[in-house]
């Protein structure tokens, strides 16, 4: 019996908290696994308070941590911050008691033009300066943390004063922020930019790490595209097990939004995620 | 920070998005061939994001896939998103697709008046010849 007890102590001290990101098309599939910690909600996707599903209001009864995330905040845009949209994050982390709330380093929209997914900022003070404005803006109206996520990319801006992890630390120690860090997008990014992913992990401030996001992509034309509608990469994979060699890491999770799979192959790439 | 410096960069960013999403030319010193990608990323990420906003727009899609051409279509003629995120974009194509029936359907009206009418004028001179003979 001690022996059990010692054994659990060792695995919670090793094992991360496994999370996954909440889909309607998983709800089931979530909702049958006991080994689900937390699952990250898309904040765009509950527009009201009133379009939360019952299957989220259980998952929060049985004590798994929601965490909702958000894609439209636009944090690395020179345009104005639309306060509309942080007031609904801060709503949502109210109603479900999150520890933090995240979005990302990019931007999505200039003049009256909305990409419709993250993109790259020019990497220079400048924009540094930008950023750390626009941060403290969306903090004065967030009662919970900002933690802020790493892009995948397949092209950058002429001009960059300064490199990919340099740029991501700088804007992390500026604004005091957490650092979900996203292996499937930061091996995206360093095949399609040319840079050492080990050598960006080692240079990041991984105290600050919260978490972690792993996803499925494909390559196309020589570029490798984080679809998040394809198997787990044994490449971030690899890049898991290095980052546990370096710091401790609190949550891991995945991310699938299309071509959703059948539960085994679910379950594998959860073994995977937890055993790397 | 100086306002000019930030609408400068609000500028690039316009710029950049022109390129990727309207057609616009490949800003000073981008990779024109990455930018491509890019855009054709964009549009495949535009898509898949509706899908899952919205079950009728996979549901369209996935029963009749000259479908896509007009959700291609949409996109073309609207290169910026709505802002208000995937769904109010479905919504969008939805209105643009029962818009372009409806044109179909009137310009289906209008054939078929047509040839009512060149019909009818046959019929006649056809009555007339025989009058004659």
């Amino acid at each position: 019996m001690v022996a059990v007890v010692n054994q659990n102590v060792i695995n919670q001290c090793v094992v991360s908290q496994l999370g996954i990101g909440f889909r309607p098309e998983l709800a089931r599939f979530i909702e049958s696994r006991d080994d689900i910690a937390f699952v990250e909600i898309i904040a765009e996707d509950y527009s009201h308070l009133e379009c939360i599903p019952q299957a989220l209001r259980d998952l929060q009864e049985r004590g798994v941590t929601i965490i909702p995330h958000c894609l439209s905040l636009s944090l690395g845009g020179a345009d104005s911050i639309d306060l509309g949209r942080v007031k609904h994050l801060n709503s949502l982390a109210r109603y479900f008691d999150s520890p933090f709330v995240s979005d990302h380093v990019a931007f999505v929209r200039a003049g009256n033009l909305e990409s419709g997914h993250l993109l790259p900022v020019k990497r220079s003070e400048a924009t540094l300066q930008i950023i750390a404005e626009n941060i403290t803006t969306v903090k004065e109206h967030l009662s919970v943390p900002l933690v802020l996520e790493n892009i995948a990319t397949t092209f950058q801006w002429p001009d960059n004063e300064m490199g990919e992890v340099e740029f991501v630390s700088r804007v992390l120690e500026d604004s005091d922020c957490g650092l979900l860090l996203d292996l499937s997008n930061l091996f995206a990014s360093s095949h399609n930019l040319g840079f050492d992913a080990l050598e960006y992990l080692r240079a990041l401030p991984l105290q600050r790490l919260k978490y972690v996001h792993m996803a499925g992509g494909i390559f196309k034309d020589k570029l490798y595209h984080d679809s998040h509608g394809h198997p787990l990469n044994h490449q971030s994979i690899a890049l898991l097990t290095a980052l546990k060699a370096l710091c401790p890491v609190a949550r891991v999770m995945l991310e699938r939004d299309d071509n959703f799979p059948a539960d085994g192959e679910l379950t594998c790439e959860l073994g995977a995620i937890a055993n790397a | 920070m100086p306002e000019d410096a930030r609408k400068q960069i609000a500028q690039e960013q316009k710029l950049l998005l022109q390129a990727l999403l309207a057609h616009g030319n490949t800003p000073d010193g981008f990779d024109n061939k990455r930018l491509k990608q890019a855009a054709q990323a964009l549009v495949r990420k535009r898509v898949r994001s509706m899908k899952r906003a919205n079950a009728l727009v996979t549901e369209l899609l996935d029963s009749d896939l000259s479908k896509l051409a007009v959700l291609h279509r949409f996109i073309e003629l609207h290169p910026s998103a709505n802002a208000a995120g995937p769904y109010a974009d479905t919504c969008d194509f939805l209105a643009f697709l029962q818009e372009e029936s409806g044109l179909i359907h009137k310009i289906a009206n209008i054939n078929r008046s047509v040839r009512f009418i060149i019909g009818q004028c046959k019929l006649s001179l056809l009555t007339k010849a025989l009058f004659w003979f």
